[in-house]
């Protein structure tokens, strides 16, 4: 009997023209989804190698490994270009000196601002608007249509028992929406390889997941709307109501809740930060200004005294060296004290950041739409983790680049440097330096348990969901009046 | 008879319980749109009135011209409460200096990234896709719909003429929509007075614009359904194909038009223009470094031969003219840096242009991306924020570093040059490197945010204005052509 049932509710579906024309859009919508994720991907991996390419040819000609300040880019991530999350919205040109705090600048929404006017057909938004929209308008009259149609009174002058028919409907209804959208899926996952994409097999097994996850977020909805056809009388209620729920669940409580709760926790703002910080360099420079003041007087003072010009040339060449490693000496404990108060007040905005994300984000899951959004973006590596990660690899570069100029000239970069250079000096001027021993900045994406454990929360949060709609509209279902 | 069926219509839909719901979402959203954001304005201004008092601090303790810390906040707008367009993406603030490029950096999204996890929420969009989506939700079965329950026959076995009764239909449905929503867009205007957001005759008359534009969008919205309406015979079929085309519609053909024009029109990343620039820069500055080496030594060759005590004379005679020479050199050079930037700036800014000309243009086939640029535009929210910041920084940086310039600012390499010599002046309390007083700031220039004019910003918008009342006007047409064949009959 419930096989009978459940292919019943299979056939009605799929044969109604509804189906066929819908099924259609969102075939179409994925499969462009995937075609426009491939050739953004080609069109940033371009833009990216251009910048990498006009980076290196900046090296050219240069003779000091001192003066070299690369700048590195967060590369373009397949999956991101499904699932954007805030990709676009962080900095992702860093440039990378031998000390000093690290800034990620340049977002793409603000270098590119035409491509943050209409920011939707990716297919995080194909899910979460346009097929929970279709899963609405298949099951708002699973139960409430049959009962003003007759046909649920008919079903029952047979001996089938409540509980078989309503789980019937509901995995018929979920069969017949997910399988078939199996179809545009896949066609649109092999688009990625066949257009050039790179995936490797960690990608596939996290597009995977969050296509599963948009699975669940479906059933989720479909759930929802057959609950909710079972506590009504009439289809025409149901619908409305649930097209209410849909444009409050799916468009205001992400957002309306992320806007006030964020809101309503102060973060210092960046502002503040950045003037704390450059008051204590001001502060900092000035002291050792007086330092090197002294020092410098010094030195020369012993320079003039010489009076061969061949050995004040000595004289002053070795004051030159003495002036540099005391400078040396105080850009570091300058950076040392800069760093320490770089750590102090970045920990301590982003531990309000984390208590502000923790209860924007807490209140916004009451939504599976958000539920499902922060688990497809947490599995992209698009979620808020992702500029603090590729911070971090920044900074790992760093310290690689700091030792590398330090093995190159024996010194650390950053702050001033005297060069004075003599008569004679052309011939030791130091020949140009080599761009190809810069150590390259790779970007590794934080490891695949990292990315599991994250998204895990949200998606039993997505099965939870559809638990508690199931068994509502299992509920509901068994005290329904069917005349 | 005509006033009786618009009555009717009226009271069809006002009575109806999809109404009643679809209204009561929709006050609630328009509501909450306003007051979120209020909110976000006023935390915006917060934000940059913040970071310039931060500025003026930092600049009261600057004792040198030379790295003197400028920065140029941009201001809060009240239009941007109902239209937030790229305001979020696009920089808040830019660094100014002789030394330093224009850009607007640290946007909000970049800085709280948070607030970027599930976008915006405005009047523009509530419009945009909310409003649109009841419009069709109450019209999709206007005439089909009366068909299948027979009243439409019925209304027919009275002496009114078609043209007569679908105008009223339509009349009608354009009252018991817009009229209601009137109520909460009202209360959200008067909850943005009292909050105490400055609101003067030119902000009314863009708001008034953005008014004119949503309603004659919604009023599309009205006439595709009913269109729609009178072309099918079923009011499910009806429903269907308006669903479908307003996912068309409003979701995927302007981003699909943006889209498709980055395909044409490949432009040169930022970071790739600014690499462009920095390898200039760096290149001129070493030539300049050369040139200066080279000079020097052909000085210092010129008074090889004679005596130390008329080196010191012709030294003493010379150092002036030569100083006075090198900085005309720096500022060749620094000039040539500038033009070489503002010529790339410009080859970039042309080929934006045309990017987001033909974008635009692609994406205006919806009605919804023409909606929302005219709601950008007049609230200067729209691809023009950037640009229009952008010229009026730079046109500040230029009179800035003018009057940098005046007061000696970049004595840096000159006061290098007295080392040693002047023996006098070190002991007068000059330092070697630039320690002094706080400097005098009230001459300097002050910046004065863009103002956009109602006149300048209605001009741009009437092309999309007409367009959209030619969309309305063609699917009105629609509708009555096709309803004059239309077969009443139920079944």
């Amino acid at each position: 009997m419930f096989k009978l049932i459940v292919t019943k509710e299979l056939k009605e579906i799929i044969s109604s023209t509804k189906f066929a024309t819908t099924f259609g859009v969102c075939s179409l919508l994925i499969v462009l989804a995937f075609f426009m994720a491939a050739r953004g991907y080609h069109v940033g991996r371009a833009q990216y190698d251009a910048a990498v390419a006009e980076d290196r040819r900046q090296l050219e000609g240069q003779t000091e490994w001192l003066d070299v300040s690369p700048s590195v880019f967060l590369p373009p991530q397949p999956l991101a270009y499904l699932v954007p999350g805030i990709s676009n919205d962080i900095g992702r040109n860093t440039e990378v000196r031998g000390r000093g705090g690290l800034r990620p600048e340049g977002s793409r929404f603000g270098d590119e601002p035409l491509l943050a006017l209409f920011r939707f057909m990716d297919l995080e938004f194909t899910f979460q608007i346009v097929l929970s929209l279709l899963a609405i308008l298949f099951a708002y009259d699973a139960v409430c249509g049959e009962r003003e149609r007759g046909t649920l009174r008919l079903t029952f002058s047979q001996a089938v028992p409540r509980a078989t028919y309503i789980l019937g409907k509901l995995v018929g209804s979920l069969l017949a929406l997910t399988v078939p959208l199996l179809i545009p899926l896949a066609a649109g996952a092999l688009l990625l390889p066949l257009m050039g994409v790179p995936m490797s097999s960690r990608d596939w097994l996290l597009l995977s997941l969050i296509v599963a996850s948009g699975m669940l977020y479906i059933g989720a909805i479909l759930g929802l709307s057959v609950m909710v056809s079972a506590l009504t009388r009439r289809s025409s209620t149901s619908f409305v109501l649930l097209l209410s729920l849909w444009v409050v669940g799916v468009l205001i409580v992400p957002r309306a809740s992320v806007l006030l709760a964020a809101r309503s926790v102060e973060v210092p703002s960046m502002d503040q930060l950045l003037s704390q910080r450059s008051r204590l360099r001001a502060q900092l420079w000035r002291d050792d200004q007086a330092v090197i003041d002294a020092f410098m007087r010094e030195q020369l003072s012993g320079v003039r005294d010489e009076e061969d010009s061949m050995e004040m040339q000595s004289a002053m060449q070795a004051g030159i060296a003495a002036f540099n490693t005391k400078f040396d000496e105080l850009a570091e404990e300058r950076q040392f004290k800069l760093a320490e108060l770089d750590a102090r007040l970045t920990e301590e905005r982003r531990n309000r950041q984390r208590w502000q994300q923790g209860l924007a984000l807490g209140i916004a899951r009451i939504s599976p739409a958000s539920a499902f959004s922060l688990a497809a973006a947490h599995l992209a590596g698009t979620s808020l983790d992702l500029p603090e990660h590729y911070l971090s690899q920044v900074n790992a570069y760093q310290e690689r680049f700091a030792a590398f100029q330090k093995e190159k000239t024996g010194r650390s970069g950053g702050g001033i440097r005297l060069v004075i250079r003599m008569e004679g000096d052309e011939e030791d001027e130091p020949g140009p330096i080599d761009p190809a021993e810069l150590p390259a900045f790779v970007f590794n994406p934080p490891p695949l348990g990292t990315v599991l454990r994250a998204g895990v929360f949200d998606l039993s949060l997505l099965a939870f969901f559809n638990l508690l709609f199931f068994s509502g509209a299992f509920v509901a279902f068994l005290r329904y009046d069917v005349r | 008879m005509f006033r009786v069926l618009i009555e009717k219509e009226c009271k069809a839909i006002l009575l109806s319980p999809r109404f009643l719901g679809t209204f009561a979402v929709a006050s609630t959203l328009i509501l909450l749109s306003i007051l979120v954001g209020v909110r976000e304005y006023r935390a915006f201004e917060r934000a940059q009135v913040a970071g310039a008092q931060l500025l003026a601090e930092e600049q009261a303790q600057a004792t040198s011209w030379l790295g003197f810390p400028n920065r140029v906040f941009r201001e809060a707008d009240p239009l941007q409460i109902f239209a937030g367009g790229v305001h979020n993406d696009v920089g808040r603030l830019s660094a100014v200096g002789s030394m330093s490029e224009v850009k607007l950096r640290q946007s909000i999204y970049s800085d709280d990234p948070i607030l970027a996890v599930f976008r915006f929420l405005d009047l523009t969009f509530i419009i945009q896709v909310v409003l649109s989506l009841f419009a069709i939700l109450l019209t999709y079965d206007a005439i089909s719909g009366e068909r299948e329950e027979g009243t439409l026959q019925l209304a027919f076995a009275n002496a009114v003429p078609r043209a007569r009764y679908l105008i009223a239909k339509f009349v009608g449905t354009w009252l018991g929509l817009t009229v209601p929503l009137l109520v909460p867009l009202l209360i959200g205007l008067l909850l943005v007075l009292l909050l105490g957001v400055p609101f003067d005759s030119g902000h009314w008359t863009r708001f008034g614009m953005l008014m004119l534009a949503g309603g004659l969008y919604f009023t599309f919205f009205i006439a595709l359904g009913l269109a729609v309406s009178t072309l099918t015979r079923r009011s499910s079929t009806s429903f269907l194909v308006l669903l479908v085309s307003w996912i068309l519609l409003v979701l995927v053909i302007p981003r699909a038009g943006v889209m498709a024009a980055v395909e044409m029109v490949p432009v040169p990343s930022v970071s790739q223009i600014e690499s462009q620039k920095e390898g200039f820069e760096r290149r001129e500055w070493e030539a300049h470094r050369r040139g200066i080496f080279s000079k020097w030594r052909e000085r210092q060759a010129e008074i090889e031969a004679v005596s130390e005590e008329e080196r010191r004379d012709f030294e003493d005679e010379r150092t002036w003219a030569w100083m006075e020479e090198d900085d005309e050199e720096r500022q060749a050079v620094q000039a040539r840096i500038s033009e070489h930037s503002r010529r790339l700036n410009e080859e970039l800014r042309a080929m934006k242009g045309k990017q987001q000309r033909l974008g635009l243009s692609l994406s205006r086939i919806s009605p919804a991306s023409s909606f929302q640029l005219v709601a950008l535009d007049v609230a200067g929210t729209g691809l023009g924020l950037d640009q229009r910041y952008f010229d009026s920084i730079e046109e500040y940086r230029d009179s800035f570093s003018r009057f940098v310039e005046e007061q000696g600012g970049n004595t840096f390499t000159m006061r290098m040059g007295h080392v040693g010599d002047d023996e006098e002046e070190d002991e007068a309390g000059g330092n070697l490197l630039d320690q002094g007083k706080p400097l005098d700031l009230r001459e300097m220039p002050r910046y004065q945010a863009p103002r956009l004019t109602a006149r300048e910003v209605i001009a741009p918008t009437i092309p999309d204005l007409g367009l959209l009342a030619v969309l309305v006007a063609t699917c009105f047409a629609v509708a009555f052509t096709a309803f004059q064949r239309y077969d009443v009959r139920p079944t």
